[in-house]
């Protein structure tokens, strides 16, 4: 926090902020596990360790829904109940929507599709192919003097085992691309195992800081640090900016937090009414 | 065919300012007056055949068409799922330049050697397949690639193609009629065209009765028009191609065959289904496959 604080800038805008978005977070949180319930659908504890952060990115960052200047995309495509409920939570989509997440023929389906739902940035669902992707908007707006788009991408660790994803690091410094804001959603939690034990307990940070990113560790469920991290974008001129958010699998209900088989099952009635009384504020359906 | 492809790229850039040429790592020589004339439209992503994709994704969903280039066997193997989901699934107008398809690299060992190119492609939904056989081929194929709005492969031969004099015209999607003739049908596919020509020429120079000889530079879309065409003049099509039985024009002339109960013998030329180990020479291949043009 110590750095964070030098780089902080006017602070009174911020703290007006802290509670309302808490408030949000805590409502798509809720609305997440009701959407997961209504689905039959998994994946709620990746969905829920970056509500947080995509709270800040909706709420703060981005100032307009739709904004071609403030691109974000989720590349962690299978945590996309938050993504919705967060589009739903600031006005970008109809809340009502999200009882179709999950169905046939649904804008919403259980990964982004951008051929069904052409205003996103890009499909995912499949880990690592999103940064690539990243690097050539930023430079086709480049060659269109466009210098003030930027894309912020949300990515898990276990993302980050991917190859494709440090092939896209390496060109983005090569391209001094700091345009380019990467959030990475650090709760320690793969599909089968733990991120630090399967990476040799090497730290995320020093990885990004070793490939020429500019770096900031922060708490990822700590909305205060979150909206201030991201006023400071970007920290470099030259380099790509890294946020590493250390977050909890599950976070916000206890009997999900950072248990492993939560990354595949789908709540139960039971599971829902314990995590609503947990949470304590309404679903937004 | 390498040099006809950065000829015309050098020349529709001129008026094309969405064209763009990536890289990863290959063609030593070939893009150096693009890159003079036009250094901001290429780029050198390196050894990186997913972020080459990645990359030229990204640039096509903001209207640019970029020409992702490097060795057939890289770019179609290593960056197949980039292909398939970042370009293919999205419909990006990404052309993707397999260098040295089927055979070209036969001595470099089958790391290099490609004749599964044409069928990895065909898997994925919607992308057009084009194999041209001579530089002007080349030069036509490129610029229609940039009237269409679709995900292409484009698999390139090397240096020194002969041309084939014929006034058929070329066109994405229509097979050439090159020489008229009966009973036969030969069917080539990218530069078993100037070969199979040649060898024509000797075989068939003081015959009067002659198989015709068509030519498929474009697999997919499939000119099933001149298949019908052939099917009621002739009694056999032969087919010679650099790529796997399960792919290439083979595999589309089955499918067109299964679908329209063409009664016509279709006899194949082209390698078996096999890894090549060693470093054999391209025509040690030909001889081998039985690719090399017998009357």
């Amino acid at each position: 926090m110590q750095k964070l604080k030098v780089l902080m800038p006017d602070q009174s805008n911020i703290a007006d902020k802290i509670e309302p978005l808490e408030e949000i977070a805590n409502r798509i949180r809720a609305t997440v596990i009701k959407m997961a319930f209504n689905a039959k659908e998994t994946h709620v504890s990746s969905a829920l360790s970056c509500v947080d952060i995509l709270t800040g990115v909706y709420g703060s960052w981005i100032d307009r829904p739709w904004s071609r200047e403030k691109r974000f995309i989720l590349s962690k495509g299978h945590a996309c109940a938050s993504m919705y409920a967060a589009m739903a939570a600031f006005g970008w989509i109809d809340p009502k929507e999200l009882s179709t997440y999950g169905v046939p023929g649904s804008r919403l389906p259980n990964h982004p599709c951008k051929m069904v739902f052409p205003e996103i940035e890009f499909s995912s669902g499949s880990l690592g192919q999103c940064l690539g992707v990243a690097t050539g908007i930023i430079y086709a707006n480049k060659l269109k003097k466009k210098d003030k788009t930027y894309v912020c991408i949300l990515m898990g660790d276990g993302e980050c085992n991917e190859g494709s994803v440090w092939e896209a690091v390496n060109f983005a410094v090569a391209n001094r691309m700091s345009n380019l804001f990467i959030i990475v959603d650090n709760n320690n939690t793969q599909a089968v195992g733990r991120h630090d034990k399967i990476t040799g307990y090497t730290k995320l940070e020093n990885r990004f800081k070793e490939f020429g990113c500019a770096v900031m560790t922060i708490d990822g469920h700590n909305i205060n640090e979150i909206i201030t991290v991201l006023q400071c974008l970007p920290f470099s001129n030259n380099k790509p900016s890294v946020i590493i958010a250390k977050t909890i699998s599950g976070y916000g209900v206890s009997f999900i937090e950072d248990k492993q088989f939560w990354f595949y099952r789908s709540p139960s009635e039971t599971d829902l009414r314990n995590s609503l009384n947990e949470i304590k504020v309404p679903p937004l359906i | 065919m390498r040099k006809a492809f950065a000829d015309t790229l050098v020349e529709m850039a001129k008026f094309d300012n969405r064209l763009m040429v990536v890289t990863g790592d290959m063609g030593f020589g070939v893009f150096d007056e693009f890159q003079h004339l036009y250094p901001e439209r290429y780029v050198n992503v390196g050894i990186a055949e997913a972020q080459l994709i990645n990359f030229c994704a990204g640039l096509a969903l903001e209207g640019f068409r970029p020409f992702a280039y490097s060795i057939a066997s890289f770019i179609t193997a290593r960056a197949y799922e980039q292909i398939r989901f970042s370009v293919g699934y999205h419909e990006l107008p990404v052309t993707i330049v397999g260098a040295g398809g089927g055979f070209i690299y036969s001595q470099a060992g089958p790391t290099h050697h490609a004749p599964d190119d044409v069928t990895l492609m065909r898997t994925i939904p919607g992308i057009n397949i084009l194999v041209p056989g001579t530089p002007s081929e080349v030069k036509a194929l490129v610029k229609q690639i940039l009237e269409k709005n679709v995900p292409c492969y484009l698999r390139l031969g090397r240096y020194g193609e002969d041309e084939v004099p014929c006034s058929s015209p070329i066109e994405i999607g229509k097979a050439r009629e090159i020489i008229q003739g009966e009973c036969i049908a030969i069917c080539t596919v990218g530069d078993m065209l100037p070969k199979i020509y040649k060898s024509y020429q000797s075989a068939y120079s003081k015959t009067n009765s002659k198989p015709a000889l068509y030519h498929f530079h474009t697999i997919r879309p499939v000119d099933t028009d001149t298949l019908d065409f052939i099917a009621k003049r002739f009694y056999e099509l032969h087919i010679y191609e650099e790529s796997t039985p399960n792919g290439g024009l083979f595999f589309e002339v089955l499918q067109w065959k299964n679908i329209t109960g063409a009664r016509i013998q279709v006899k194949r030329f082209g390698p078996t289904d096999e890894f090549v180990i060693g470093n054999p020479t391209r025509e040690q291949l030909h001889a081998r496959y039985g690719m090399n043009f017998d009357n």
